[in-house]
């Protein structure tokens, strides 16, 4: 009890000592007199005026997928793998349509003589050669 | 004897040591009769046409099997056939009865296979290289030179 006060009479001490004229520091300081209440203070202008127009764009986000909602999966246009295709099958038309080539060149020679057989083969060379060679063959 | 016989031609037939002579073999139906039948009848207009077409259709084998009249008009008349004169064989009965009997006999002959070569009376089956072609006939050659 007796600390208590001393301790109060140390404070109406410091009370007393303290000039009267000199404002509290944590008190802000008056506005002067005429000057207009909408007046930028510094700390105002040190902040630039923003606008609809001056604000960034949004970021994209991810959009927020419920948990349990129902997803739907759009299917590609195209499938991913490609199905087996069958090879086209030509027109009738065209599979009885054969080109044929253009002729050779000549090729018997001109020394080489070219002939019918007896019984009716074609030869190449001269009739009375000494060797015959024949050729059993067929086109195919 | 297709991939050789420019050689052969070269070396034995344009020298005068080699007559070639070619046989139809039948073996594979319709497209061995008909291609047979379009040689015979370019070949009854000129042998050296003969030789032209027998050419042109060995070049053009794999075509044979689906081939049609107009394949072998139009092929004859590349080869410098007279059209009209070539369709008339085609149509007619004597070139085939030639073709089919160019066929009997080379059966009555013993020849079932092709291709198949007779050189003076030796008769070789498949397709030899040229080399041994080569040796085949002048063996032959040799033999029928005294």
């Amino acid at each position: 009890m007796k600390r208590l006060t001393i301790l109060l009479l140390l404070i109406s001490l410091l009370v007393a000592c303290t000039p009267s004229g000199e404002p509290a520091a944590s008190e802000q300081p008056a506005a002067p007199v005429g000057a207009g209440a909408s007046e930028p203070t510094a700390l105002s202008t040190s902040i630039p005026r923003t606008t609809e127009e001056d604000m960034p764009a949004p970021m994209i986000q991810e959009p927020v997928v419920e948990e349990g909602a129902e997803t739907v999966v759009e299917e590609p246009d195209q499938p991913a793998v490609p199905p087996e295709t069958e090879p086209a099958e030509l027109p009738a038309s065209e599979e009885t349509a054969v080109e044929p080539v253009e002729a050779p060149a000549e090729r018997t020679g001109p020394m080489v003589i070219s002939g019918r057989q007896d019984e009716g083969a074609f030869f190449l060379g001269d009739p009375n050669a000494p060797v015959t060679l024949i050729d059993y063959s067929d086109f195919l | 004897m297709l991939g050789t016989e420019p050689q052969i031609v070269q070396e034995y037939v344009q020298t005068g040591k080699v007559k070639v002579v070619f046989w139809p073999v039948l073996n594979h139906g319709d497209p061995s009769f008909y291609s047979t039948l379009a040689s015979e009848c370019v070949g009854q207009q000129n042998p050296d046409l003969f030789w032209a077409v027998h050419e042109v259709l060995f070049a053009n084998q794999s075509q044979l099997w689906r081939a049609d009249r107009d394949y072998y008009v139009q092929t004859a008349v590349s080869i410098g056939a007279d059209q009209a004169t070539f369709e008339a064989c085609y149509d007619g009965a004597e070139a085939t009865a030639r073709v089919l009997e160019l066929d009997t006999l080379r059966r009555e002959r013993g020849i079932f296979s092709q291709p198949t070569f007779d050189i003076n009376g030796n008769v070789q089956g498949g397709a030899p290289r040229f080399e041994i072609f080569a040796a085949i006939l002048d063996e032959a050659y040799a033999a029928a030179i005294p």
